[in-house]
């Protein structure tokens, strides 16, 4: 005799709290919540059951239920699953989407050895301070790199014996970015001798410049050195001409494929300002970067933090989920060095090892300790938060706000 | 190759291959209600969904080059020595016995200290230079045979080399040997000093074990559990943290009966290979003495299938963390799962030839040890891989079971034949089979946990 049969597609992530179910599909986003209720609750449990394999047989009685007909009609209309007839030897069976990691373990084997012997491969951009010597003294200088890959000031100059050091085993690497930042990058001495050194890693490499520091005879000798490097102009709005920009940017016009035009934006008028001259610009590539100055929260608040819009535009397929459930897609792979030799995993998290220990060492540290790499929401809001694993990855926005969450309103997400 | 593969109508499912998606494909009949007015409508859109998925992704076969070759020598951190050809045992199946064809010459030599010199000054420029102390922690030598034990000297002299290099004191080197076990008694001290890792090859007890006998055809099982017994009781830190077992499956062995006896007998797990299918002379002597490839397989599953397909097929399986933020659409690679050669080790027989490996056949040397030093001519090898790879190409193109394949076609010589099959070739015959049975697994593991 043929029953009836509940599944759920295998591309159907299941998430629940104290009242309300998602659903997310990771092959069309579709995120339907559900509220918890007698008859859909036993339903929804014995389908989780792995031996049942997303699939449940249903009572005869239950297709006059209401709740239960608009829990189908939501099912199949967003493409999350069905209700079929079929005999019990034919029913689906559908394997749902649950991470399996083959090498989960990050210990080292009892004579030293790690037991993941590419441990190095997991670096994948690295950010090296090659000076901090800087004599514009910005304000908020000590802020920037908190939040955004930036120069910073500080007395420490890296030695060219340690950066050819560096450079030699940083071509060991498997990077697919090479960050390098100041100080007043372009006025270091031997700048010359430097880029040939850096020139000869294969890897795309961006040069952090300030846009008080401009010196377009460097810029031109670095990007004809080498072809896969780009140059990042940051520029701040405060005591800014807008003349003075745009003559700058016409200045560096003929580099536009390979410089990308970095706006640091703090408040709604630093917004307006940046519109405007991009209006004026419109072929240059560029990025805004919104920075916390701890005086515009309400400004970070409105146009940073995600809110409900946003949540309903994520689109984030299955590889991303699993990667939302055990590492931070933000900070996985990156490594900072500061020019004092120490080394970071994020800037904001305590120091990670020095230039002089075994990077193996470091890494382990790093993956083992819990640090940024794998820093997921797990905090007691978003711990609860059916969001979770589909919001943005925790950041260091937050950290220097002190806010737990990026969200506008995380209640109202349980209510939605 | 399509995408979207047709299970049939019996099974009612359909795979995306390169979404790794199996997807349950109802027939008309199955749908109710009023689903059926859009059944149409409802495949039509689901097809849709499927095949313009965002994280499907394609592999393209590229060609080696020299750089890839120059940058795995440039990393490679595990130096074999073959340090004599020599063996005080003739074990029947022994790849350099005569089932198989590596030995056109009586093999009697020692490596020579020059040779190993060479190698030495070779690597210890590169681990100076190129990878300084902040990077690959830990260098392996590991020494091998013939049974390296009758060449203690030359292991000595390497060892003391090493430990006097004053370039590369900052490095960790560890030393492992793959013995036949048989004189061990002799030179275990030295072993213990300098932390040893110690692969003894034992098949399990006296009737598994029967196929390795010495030079008068005794079986050595006696001599061999009492060496090891002594070290156990003389030495059990080491003994527990630094002895391993290599065992072969043989028909006279199965994978419960040498995990047992390993249990039982020293507390530990055997590492199970198969009988080395490389440059076999006689084959029907090789045929009587192996033991089928998915025999070893059937032991160590409950459902192959459903672990092959959850590895292969499910797109939930990932090897590291860092396997989850890549997600290019196409992946570029190697036909084949032959290795860059030099990627993990590189190997150097007692006659001076530079091997890829130990576990390929002598025949396949790819640079040699000279009085000039050591002589890779990368352009060459490079050569030699691609013109087999490009032959595999056509296969690996249709195989399925492509992103994760284990064939090395330096280990059979039947791949350098003209016209070969692939004995690893995964059609979609396979694939249909593996989803077929991996279906009607979990169809009837939910059968029985409901009672139905």
């Amino acid at each position: 005799m043929k029953n009836k049969w509940i599944y759920i597609e295998p591309t159907v992530f299941i998430w629940q709290d104290s009242t309300h179910y998602l659903f997310y599909n990771a092959i069309n986003s579709k995120k339907v919540f559900i509220p918890h209720n007698n008859t859909i609750n036993p339903i929804v449990q014995s389908l989780c059951i792995e031996k049942n394999s997303y699939c449940t047989k249903l009572d005869d009685d239950i297709s006059n239920n209401k709740e239960f007909e608009e829990f189908i009609d939501i099912l199949s209309s967003n493409r999350l699953g069905n209700i079929i007839t079929c005999y019990d030897s034919k029913r689906p069976v559908n394997i749902p989407p649950k991470l399996i990691l083959d090498k989960p373990v990050e210990n080292i084997k009892t004579n030293g050895e790690y037991f993941d012997p590419k441990i190095l491969d997991d670096i994948n951009e690295l950010i090296i301070q090659l000076s901090g010597n800087c004599n514009i003294n910005c304000k908020n200088c000590s802020e920037f790199k908190l939040q955004l890959i930036h120069c910073s000031q500080s007395e420490h100059t890296m030695s060219n014996e340690k950066i050819e050091q560096l450079i030699k085993q940083v071509k060991h690497l498997n990077l697919k970015k090479l960050n390098i930042i100041g100080g007043d990058l372009l006025s270091m001495k031997k700048f010359e001798s430097i880029i040939d050194l850096l020139s000869s890693v294969c890897v795309k490499k961006i040069f952090n410049v300030h846009y008080h520091q401009l010196k377009l005879d460097k810029i031109q000798y670095l990007l004809n050195k080498d072809e896969t490097s780009l140059v990042r102009i940051c520029v701040h709005f405060d005591g800014i001409e807008q003349n003075q920009l745009l003559r700058q940017i016409e200045k560096v016009g003929k580099y536009n494929a390979r410089v990308l035009w970095s706006f640091i934006v703090s408040s709604e008028n630093e917004l307006e300002f940046c519109y405007s001259i991009l209006n004026k610009c419109k072929s240059i590539q560029h990025e805004i970067k919104p920075f916390y100055n701890k005086n515009n929260e309400e400004f970070i608040r409105e146009f940073v933090f995600v809110n409900q819009e946003d949540i309903d535009a994520i689109n984030l397929n299955k590889r991303e989920i699993f990667a939302n459930q055990v590492l931070n897609r933000n900070y996985f792979g990156k490594i900072t060095i500061l020019a004092n030799g120490k080394i970071f995993d994020n800037i904001n998290f305590k120091v990670a090892g020095n230039i002089d220990d075994c990077l193996e060492d470091v890494i382990h540290k790093i993956i083992t300790e819990g640090r940024s790499w794998r820093w997921i929401r797990s905090n007691d809001i978003c711990d609860n938060c059916l969001y979770k694993l589909i919001c943005p990855p925790p950041s260091n926005l937050e950290l220097v706000m002190k806010s737990k969450v990026i969200c506008q309103t995380p209640k109202s997400y349980k209510s939605a | 190759m399509s995408s979207i593969i047709e299970l049939g109508e019996d099974i009612s499912y359909k795979y995306s291959f390169k979404g790794k998606r199996l997807i349950y494909w109802p027939q008309e009949e199955n749908y109710i209600g009023n689903m059926e007015a859009s059944v149409e409508r409802y495949k039509s859109e689901l097809t849709k969904l499927y095949q313009s998925a965002n994280d499907d992704e394609d592999i393209h076969f590229i060609a080696m080059d020299s750089q890839m070759i120059q940058k795995a020598i440039d990393l490679t951190n595990q130096v074999i020595f073959e340090v004599t050809e020599k063996c005080n045992l003739s074990c029947t199946y022994c790849a350099l016995g005569s089932t198989y064809k590596n030995v056109s010459v009586e093999r009697c030599r020692n490596m020579d200290w020059q040779t190993a010199k060479s190698i030495l000054d070779f690597y210890v420029q590169k681990w100076k230079n190129d990878r300084p102390k902040k990077f690959k922690k830990f260098c392996y030598i590991g020494f091998h045979g013939g049974e390296p034990l009758l060449n203690m000297k030359l292991i000595k002299r390497i060892i003391s080399y090493i430990e006097k290099k004053e370039e590369i004191k900052e490095l960790n080197f560890l030393y492992s040997m793959t013995t036949n076990g048989t004189l061990l008694h002799k030179h275990i001290e030295y072993l213990v000093e300098k932390n040893f890792i110690l692969h003894v090859s034992m098949d399990g007890d006296r009737e598994m074990n029967s196929y390795r006998v010495d030079k008068n055809g005794k079986e050595i099982y006696d001599d061999l559990y009492h060496n090891l017994k002594i070290i156990q009781s003389k030495y059990p830190q080491f003994f527990k943290e630094n002895v391993e077992f290599l065992s072969v499956a043989t028909n006279k062995n199965t994978n419960p009966g040498i995990t047992s006896f390993f249990n039982k007998e020293f507390d530990k797990n055997s590492e199970i290979h198969l009988l080395s299918s490389t440059m076999v002379a006689d084959y029907e002597e090789w045929e009587s003495m192996r033991r089928k490839k998915d025999d070893t397989k059937s032991e160590k599953n409950d459902n192959k299938y459903l672990s092959d397909f959850l590895r292969l097929f499910s797109g939930n399986f990932y090897n590291h963390y860092r396997s989850l933020l890549d997600n290019p659409k196409t992946v570029n690679t190697l036909p084949t799962g032959t290795c860059i050669p030099f990627t993990h080790r590189v190997f150097i027989t007692a006659r001076k030839d530079i091997i890829a490996c130990e576990r390929i056949g002598f025949e396949r040397k790819l640079g040699r040890v000279s009085d000039n030093g050591v002589e890779l001519d990368l352009i060459s090898i490079r050569d030699f891989y691609n013109n087999t790879l490009a032959k595999f190409k056509l296969h690996c193109e249709r195989c399925f079971k492509k992103e994760a394949c284990t064939v090395c076609f330096l280990t059979n010589e039947k791949y350098f034949d003209e016209s070969f099959t692939c004995e690893d070739f995964y059609p979609v015959s396979h694939l249909k089979r593996c989803i077929k049975e991996t279906v009607n697994f979990l169809r009837e593991r939910a059968g029985k946990a409901n009672n139905y």
